[in-house]
């Protein structure tokens, strides 16, 4: 079971964003700090922590964390 | 019918190709075909290599499937070989791994499939001599070799690494009349690396070339062939970059 709070904390982290807290609304790919850096880490940490892999045609198709939250809940 | 000049003719050389079932490697056997050269194809896949087979001018061409990051099925491989005059070797796989977030077993992948695979098939050869006196190895190695893409660390180490093997081997077997050489490529239009990298990754890539392309397997495959033939038969320990300008800075 993901934990929206946790993933948003590991978001945040790969983002390097310490001044604000992150929403489940926020569209990722708006923020300044979204990157293809960002977008590996994201992908791998994904694989790592939740053990679930997100195909990079799956994932073009989120929009908002929110999305990948519920993407990784519906592959665990 | 009046001979036309080409020094790139490959006719009664013997050539063995490997990773020969797709990509550069099937453009390479292709072309070595077409310039006379006899091929023998190695990869793991058996239908791919048949496909290749069947777009090859000629008749004397042989298959031998074998996976080459298995010790035992490269001594067998290499005993069921004739005298080569050619080797041609391409077998890989690509791989983006973080450094972050690296799994010690997927870089240990990569390094067997890029490197040690290619360590073990080349000992072979020369311990068995298969190699003749006066013949060419070219290896395929990449511009990730000393370029530094997101994810690309341990692709390029690899590659690194069979630059540097293939420069020992021409320093320690020239007189033996063995030439070794490496081409480098960028991003060639291939099924290993056309895979969904995610994001606009390709579209944004490609506009790094000079040429706002990547490049297609039968381009390298023509520099490949050159090494093989004996047009190049002053050149040793050189690496070829073909790139379509993406490494001009």
């Amino acid at each position: 079971m993901i934990d929206q709070n946790q993933f948003l904390a590991q978001m945040q982290e790969i983002l390097e964003i310490e001044d604000r807290t992150l929403s489940p609304d926020e569209k990722f790919r708006e923020l300044p700090e979204w990157s293809s850096l960002a977008y590996l880490s994201t992908i791998a940490m994904i694989d790592d922590e939740y053990n679930v892999i997100i195909s990079a045609a799956d994932f073009r198709e989120l929009q908002t964390l929110g999305d990948i939250v519920r993407a990784i809940s519906e592959r665990q | 019918m009046t001979s036309t000049y080409n020094p790139m003719d490959l006719t009664g050389k013997v050539i063995l190709v490997t990773g020969a079932s797709s990509g550069i490697g099937r453009a390479i056997a292709i072309e070595c075909s077409k310039l006379g050269a006899t091929c023998i194809l190695t990869a793991r896949n058996m239908e791919r290599l048949q496909e290749t087979l069947a777009s090859m001018e000629g008749e004397e061409h042989t298959i031998i499937p074998a996976d080459l990051t298995d010790s035992a099925a490269v001594v067998s491989l290499v005993e069921q070989l004739p005298k080569l005059d050619g080797v041609s070797l391409n077998a890989g796989i690509e791989k983006m791994i973080l450094c972050s977030y690296a799994k010690i077993r997927e870089v240990h992948e990569l390094f067997d499939i890029l490197y040690f695979s290619v360590v073990d098939l080349v000992t072979q050869l020369i311990k068995r001599k298969k190699i003749r006196q006066i013949s060419s190895l070219v290896m395929m190695s990449s511009i990730a070799s000393d370029c530094h893409g997101l994810g690309n660390g341990f692709y390029g180490a690899a590659k690194a690494a069979l630059s540097h093997y293939s420069l020992d081997l021409a320093k320690e077997l020239h007189s033996k009349g063995v030439r070794f050489n490496t081409v480098r490529p960028g991003m060639i239009v291939t099924p290993l690396t056309m895979v969904d990298r995610g994001e606009d990754f390709i579209e944004k890539d490609k506009k790094r070339y000079l040429y706002g392309r990547y490049g297609e397997p039968e381009e390298v495959a023509h520099l490949a062939a050159y090494l093989l033939s004996d047009a190049a038969v002053w050149i040793t320990g050189s690496e070829f970059t073909i790139d379509g300008g993406v490494s001009v800075r």
